[in-house]
């Protein structure tokens, strides 16, 4: 199965993660599960991986986090965009949309037989 | 505590609790727990999903650890910064508070850098003087040797004699030595010159272990077989011998040839100005020369002996002299002293008196700093309140306080190092003849290290008040009275006590001052019993082959007296062998037909007209006359002192008297005796504050031993320059190859009192700073506070005080501070007073004259400071305050 899954390019996580939180503020668990949702199994995401991006991203103040309760009652850490994870999610999702587009351009080129 | 204070101490508790560790563990223990959850939900059984949560995680332990450093150095970071920003802040709000009241700034900042610039020179001093170790190896091994009398007394002298056997029976000392200067002319590549030469035996080089720019000391060998060698120092090398390194070096001493061996290393040079190092062959001759103490001594110590084990070792040796010697009258003990001690002597007090008097002017500096942070403090009550209020921690206040006082004082520590640079530049080159090694002195990193640290303690010091004041600001009360109060002590206190304060520092100064002030004056009116004025002295040492017999040396006084005595002006010209305010020797004194065990007296050879130049009275008798001489019977003059002490109710004219052992040359057991012909006036040989002591004086006709080294003492009309430089030319042109160097009397005097002098000038100079800066203090503090009370004041004044009521009320509460200020000032005399004891001459330290004096000035200038403020007050006029409040 580890075979089959894509690996995750560098940088990309944090983006995801940026996106995932443009919905409303989230725990690490509930940002896991919503990505490995999103991903259908086609990607995988080690948690620890997960919590290195969250710290970086916090470190960079593009998120925030704060304790709250979970709605079964238990405390967990919320994180959410702050105005400088928006803007860098807009220009980050732009980057990206570019570079997708360009790489698959070059990917649809068939070169003739000569 | 207050509110405030609670609030802030749980904020402090809350945060700490914050442990980033912690924290982190809670968050990814609750995605664990949550994940655990979700698997069960999803039918997987406890165990399993806890496996399958922990595999789906990764690393846990290592990713807990890496988050947990990464997060603590965030914070770190981000607390440095936010500590930086605000320290910026401050420093910027300090500045433009310096700006905004520049006179009073200016003033703060003058005063604090001249404390902490003359605290750092003095430092400095000390420093280089008395911290610095010798720059000998192993210094701390260095002692100086004395001799102890019979009463227990130190004596810095000693015979060589004694210190031929303490060499040779100590147990404690690696080597010792004896050392004498004299003064010789010296010729080296046709150059010709009189400098200082020490003689040495070869155990002195041993003992100090001096560095050598070139060659090597003279060995025990030489000295012993005689030869024709010497040291000299790197100075007296490159000036005179131009550096050069031949095997050949040779110089002229006195006329007689010696050869270079080896060269000291310059600031090597021990004793003082030494340049020459003269070999010293030792014999013992026993008897009455070990009382000839003539010699200094120095002796280094085994490692791990100390000063106390030689003591007593030297006490066995000294006590073993006098069993096989009772003659030997200077062997009761040998007194033994750090070198460094002995080197630093006097000037140690001289230093710390001055170390005393900079840091109470650093004191008064910070006291008026304080002050004026008050001011501001009291000034911008309302915009600290409003701070407060705006949730400003206290701690936040009280910071910016601190910030602001040590902008301040680091302002005037920058100017004090400044300042201190330039004392010393001044003090190496001024104190020279003063305080030894001074001239090493100056600003090193080690001194600028003490300047910032007195900079910063005294920030830290006037940062108190200001903070004691805001720490007791209440947001609420300093938001209604908007700034102003009319509480009259409260507010009022902290600037109080500073001026109180200032107050009786400057009354310490000051009666110290007056202390040595009178100290001074009491020792200058203790009569010489000779004349200084006009008499000018020239010492003459007749060491060539050209006078090793009575004839020449005789021939050549005479001439010398004959030429002198016809300058025009010239009064009289006598001769002697140890000229007043030098050195002198003592002897011991038997009179026929009395038995006086233990008889001292002054001893000297004197020749010429020596009273009359001297303006020394005859009182009974005559004076010696040409026919005194070796031809004639033996005679001696004495000192009254000496015929009132042994002949009390009987003539002592025509008494024979005499002093063993002061000839050696003359072996008779007891010397000669001598009959007494004549008693003159008592003399304070050895200066104002020393007391007369009886004085023998013997004919150097008859004395020979004596007649080599003579001193003439010439008095005239007008003397001073004048009259030396015709000595100089007179003596020169009778033999030119014989040094003779010239002084005058009562620059020797003068010199004598220098340190004295010098301890009035620095409590004085600094007495004075005191009282102007302690009035400065009073003007300000009383300044704002009627400014702070203008309200006050003008309402009483509408009320019907009248003016000079309102004066009144303003004096008396300046006077009431004054005089606290006198009574704490009058405690810190009394222990300036117990310092200085030694310093003070005939005058006790609770000299009630000095005291009243000194209070009363200190209150009238007082009084003067707090006057201007008060007329201020009385001028408010009612309407105007009325109408703004």
């Amino acid at each position: 199965m580890a075979d089959e899954t894509l690996p995750l390019l560098k940088g990309t996580l944090d983006l995801l993660v940026l996106k995932a939180l443009s919905w409303g503020p989230q725990h690490g668990f509930a940002l896991a599960l919503w990505l490995e949702e999103r991903a259908d199994g086609e990607m995988k995401v080690d948690d620890s991986a997960l919590y290195h991006a969250l710290h970086r991203l916090e470190g960079r103040e593009l998120i925030e986090g704060s304790w709250a309760q979970t709605e079964k009652g238990r405390r967990a850490r919320y994180y959410k965009l702050t105005a400088a994870g928006a803007k860098q999610l807009r220009h980050e999702a732009a980057t990206w949309q570019r570079y997708a587009r360009v790489v698959e351009g070059i990917l649809a080129f068939s070169p003739r037989k000569g | 505590m207050s509110w405030l204070g609670l609030r802030s101490a749980f904020e402090l508790a809350v945060r700490r609790l914050r442990d980033p560790d912690r924290e982190l563990k809670a968050e990814l223990d609750a995605h664990v727990a949550l994940r655990v959850e979700h698997l069960i939900e999803q039918g997987r059984s406890p165990e399993q999903a806890r496996r399958e949560a922990l595999e789906r995680f990764g690393d846990f332990e290592g990713t807990r650890h890496t988050l947990a450093v990464s997060t603590r150095q965030r914070e770190g970071r981000i607390r440095r910064l936010e500590w930086f920003g605000s320290l910026r802040q401050d420093v910027t709000l300090a500045l433009r508070q310096v700006a905004r009241a520049p006179g009073f700034s200016l003033v703060s900042i003058l005063t604090l850098g001249l404390g902490v610039g003359l605290t750092t020179a003095v430092f400095a001093a000390i420093d280089g003087v008395l911290l610095r170790p010798l720059p000998f190896a192993e210094p701390e091994r260095l002692v100086g040797l004395q001799s102890v009398d019979s009463a227990g007394n130190p004596i810095v002298v000693v015979s060589a004699d004694n210190w031929d056997d303490w060499r040779r029976d100590n147990r404690t000392f690696s080597a010792m030595a004896i050392y004498a200067t004299i003064r010789v002319g010296t010729a080296a590549e046709g150059s010709a010159n009189r400098t200082t030469a020490a003689m040495v035996p070869a155990e002195f080089f041993p003992t100090l272990q001096p560095k050598m720019a070139w060659g090597r000391p003279f060995s025990s060998a030489e000295v012993r077989e005689g030869a024709p060698v010497l040291v000299v120092g790197e100075g007296y090398w490159r000036r005179s011998l131009g550096g050069r390194t031949d095997a050949d070096l040779r110089v002229l001493v006195n006329g007689r040839p010696a050869t270079v061996v080896g060269v000291v290393a310059s600031g090597q040079e021990f004793p003082g100005d030494a340049e020459l190092w003269i070999p010293y062959r030792h014999q013992q001759q026993g008897g009455g020369a070990r009382n000839n103490i003539n010699w200094f001594s120095v002796g280094r110590l085994n490692a791990d002996v100390t000063v106390e084990q030689a003591r007593s070792d030297l006490g066995r040796v000294a006590r073993s002299i006098r069993t096989t010697e009772p003659v030997a009258l200077y062997s009761y003990g040998v007194n033994v002293v750090p070198l460094r001690d002995l080197l630093v002597g006097d000037s140690a007090s001289t230093l710390e008196l001055l170390m005393g008097a900079v840091i109470l002017v650093l004191l008064i500096g910070c006291a008026n700093l304080a002050s004026a942070g008050l001011a501001r403090g009291a000034a911008r009550r309302g915009e600290m309140a409003v701070r407060m209020a705006l949730g400003a921690g206290r701690s936040r206040v009280l910071r910016q306080i601190v910030v602001e006082q040590m902008v301040f004082a680091l302002l005037g520590g920058l100017l004090g190092c400044g300042l201190a640079w330039a004392l010393t530049r001044f003090l190496s080159v001024a104190a020279e003849s003063e305080i030894p090694r001074i001239e090493n002195i100056g600003v090193d990193p080690r001194v600028l290290g003490f300047g910032l640290v007195v900079a910063v303690l005294s920030g830290l010091l006037t940062a108190l008040f200001p903070g004691w004041q805001a720490s007791r600001t209440s947001p609420q009360a300093a938001m209604v009275d908007g700034g102003r109060s009319s509480k009259r002590w409260g507010r009022g206190l902290p600037g109080h006590m500073l001026v109180g304060f200032e107050i009786a520092m400057a009354l310490m100064l000051v009666a110290g001052a007056g202390l040595l002030i009178q100290s001074l004056r009491t020792a200058l009116d203790q009569p010489l019993g000779f004349e200084t004025k006009g008499v000018v002295t020239a010492p003459v040492l007749l060491a060539t082959p050209d006078y090793n017999r009575r004839a020449p040396i005789f021939g050549y006084w005479d001439r010398i007296a004959a030429t002198l005595g016809t300058i025009p002006g010239v009064e009289s010209v006598g001769f002697t062998n140890s000229a007043p305010l030098g050195m002198a020797a003592t002897a011991f004194i038997e009179i026929a037909g009395k038995d006086l065990p233990g008889a001292g007296a002054g001893f000297q050879t004197i020749g010429g007209a020596y009273f009359e130049a001297l303006g020394i009275p005859l009182l009974a008798g005559r004076t010696f006359a040409a026919n005194d001489d070796t031809s004639g019977a033996r005679v001696a003059i004495i000192s009254r002192l000496l015929a009132d002490r042994y002949f009390a109710g009987e003539d002592p004219l025509g008494a024979q008297i005499r002093t063993p052992g002061m000839e050696p040359t003359i072996s008779t057991s007891g010397g000669p005796w001598a009959t007494i012909v004549g008693v003159v006036g008592d003399v304070r040989r050895w200066g104002h504050e020393t007391e007369p002591r009886p004085e023998i004086y013997l004919s150097y006709r008859q004395a020979t031993y004596w007649a080599q080294s003579l001193t003439a003492i010439v008095r005239g009309r007008p003397g001073g320059a004048t009259l030396a430089n015709e000595v100089r030319a007179r003596a020169a042109a009778i033999d030119r190859s014989i040094p003779v160097e010239v002084d005058q009397l009562d620059a020797q005097a003068d010199r004598l009192m220098a340190p004295r002098r010098f301890s009035v000038l620095v409590l004085g100079t600094f007495g004075f700073l005191a009282l102007g800066l302690a009035a400065i203090g009073v003007y300000g503090v009383l300044s704002f506070a009627v400014a702070q009370r203008k309200q006050e004041l003008g309402i009483r004044s509408a009320l019907g005080a009248s003016r000079h009521q309102l004066l009144r009320q303003v004096l008396v509460s300046g006077g009431w501070v004054i005089a606290i200020g006198l009574l704490a000032g009058h405690l810190g005399a009394a222990l300036l007073a117990a310092v200085i004891r030694a310093q003070l001459f005939g005058v006790g330290p609770r000299d009630p004259t000095v005291l009243v004096v000194a209070t009363v000035t200190i209150a009238g200038i007082g009084a003067l400071a707090a006057w201007l403020p008060a007329r201020r007050a009385a001028a408010t006029d009612p309407m105007v305050i009325l109408r703004r409040g």
